[in-house]
């Protein structure tokens, strides 16, 4: 029996037969810088998709791969989210909420690095759309999946994957030190997870409505926490149908109905994280740790 | 939140943005600047739209992002809430 893994990363799927692929080709020993097989287990947590993924599909990534299959009880991935966390067995576990979401080349290295310098860290990554405008607004004006592949060929990904911060766009607020009220790929020791509860089952809507918010405000204001936020690494969302960037609502209308889902469930009003952090730079190993 | 609404009158409306602004941002209750635009004392266009969501489930309305943004500040809005027939007085 080999040496446990370092890191689990949960990735939550429904619906993606195009995406997940890509997904996980991106967390591929194939892909991810000085992450070798055995480094970081892969548990993917399909929520009741009519085709779901199979792990033979994705047997020549060379990834410690789980697949798990869950029966669709409700539109909400929180319950799969809470599942995949019961099944990593790493010290350092990083979750996607959305399993749309394709890694740049030394994101997971990067989350392992900055979660070695505090005991109990916060790891932040940053949230890019595919496309040259947020997917919140591109998703109206005709962007689709045909186009996103063809901007993927153009960059010839997987080959380069760096390259992907050139045809995407930042989802933040303020630039890379402004607020933040979430992370599509958060890293936490294992047990932050545990004394966290996971996420909060009352985020029962569509996505998991403000459910990450909520799990990203609470990590931050738990005692003794540093937020570290990864700079020169990110996620990149491939365009689904998703709730937060299909077509259905326009980018106001999202961030006024996260508003009200989170104003019911926990009873105050969302706000976002005001504090910088850290700052680690990937490709240095520079820390930023503020004035 | 819960079934209660809030009175949707002028002054409640008012004194109710005046509580949630100064609770989101550092800016004081007396005197407040009920004349002043939003971001003028740090409340953006994405506090101001979760701000949004709130007031509809305290008061029970359904409000468009874009009439905060007609007015962007709390007398402007008070009055084009009233204007739209969302609130009374």
């Amino acid at each position: 029996m080999g040496a446990p893994p370092e890191i689990s990363i949960v990735v939550i799927a429904y619906e993606m037969t195009r995406e997940i692929p890509r997904t996980l080709l991106s967390l591929s020993p194939h892909y991810q810088h000085n992450c070798p097989t055995g480094r970081c287990q892969i548990i993917l947590v399909d929520n009741g998709s009519r085709l779901p993924p199979q792990v033979e599909q994705f047997a020549d990534l060379g990834l410690d791969l789980a697949v798990y299959h869950l029966p669709k009880t409700s539109d909400s991935p929180v319950e799969a989210l809470n599942f995949g966390i019961s099944k990593a067995i790493a010290p350092l576990i990083g979750v996607w909420i959305d399993g749309a979401r394709m890694a740049s080349p030394g994101l997971v290295d990067a989350c392992a690095r900055a979660a070695a310098l505090h005991p109990r860290p916060v790891i932040a990554t940053y949230n890019y759309h595919l496309g040259h405008e947020l997917q919140y607004f591109s998703a109206h004006k005709g962007y689709n999946a045909e186009q996103e592949d063809r901007l993927l060929e153009s960059i010839a990904w997987p080959e380069s994957g760096y390259r992907l911060f050139e045809i995407s766009t930042p989802d933040m607020i303020g630039g890379p030190n402004g607020r933040m009220w979430e992370s599509n790929a958060i890293f936490l020791p294992q047990s932050l997870w545990r004394e966290l509860g996971g996420y909060d089952l009352r985020f029962i809507g569509p996505g998991g409505g403000s459910a990450n918010h909520d799990l990203f405000l609470r990590a931050c204001d738990a005692p003794g926490v540093q937020l570290i936020r990864i700079q020169g690494e990110a996620t990149f969302h491939q365009i689904h149908g998703g709730v937060s960037t299909g077509a259905r609502y326009r980018g106001e209308d999202i961030l006024k109905l996260t508003s009200r889902d989170y104003y019911r469930r926990a009873g105050r009003p969302l706000k976002m994280v005001h504090k910088i952090g850290w700052l680690y730079d990937s490709r240095t190993g520079n820390v930023d740790r503020g004035s | 939140m819960s079934e209660f609404h809030r009175s949707r009158d002028r002054n409640t409306v008012q004194a109710w943005l005046i509580k949630y602004i100064t609770q989101a941002v550092d800016v004081p209750v007396t005197p407040f600047p009920t004349g002043d635009a939003f971001d003028s004392y740090g409340f953006d266009s994405t506090e101001t739209v979760i701000m949004a969501g709130v007031m509809e489930e305290e008061f029970g309305i359904e409000l468009e992002p874009a009439l905060f943004f007609e007015n962007p500040s709390v007398d402007g809005l008070v009055e084009s809430l009233a204007k739209a027939g969302l609130i009374s007085g």
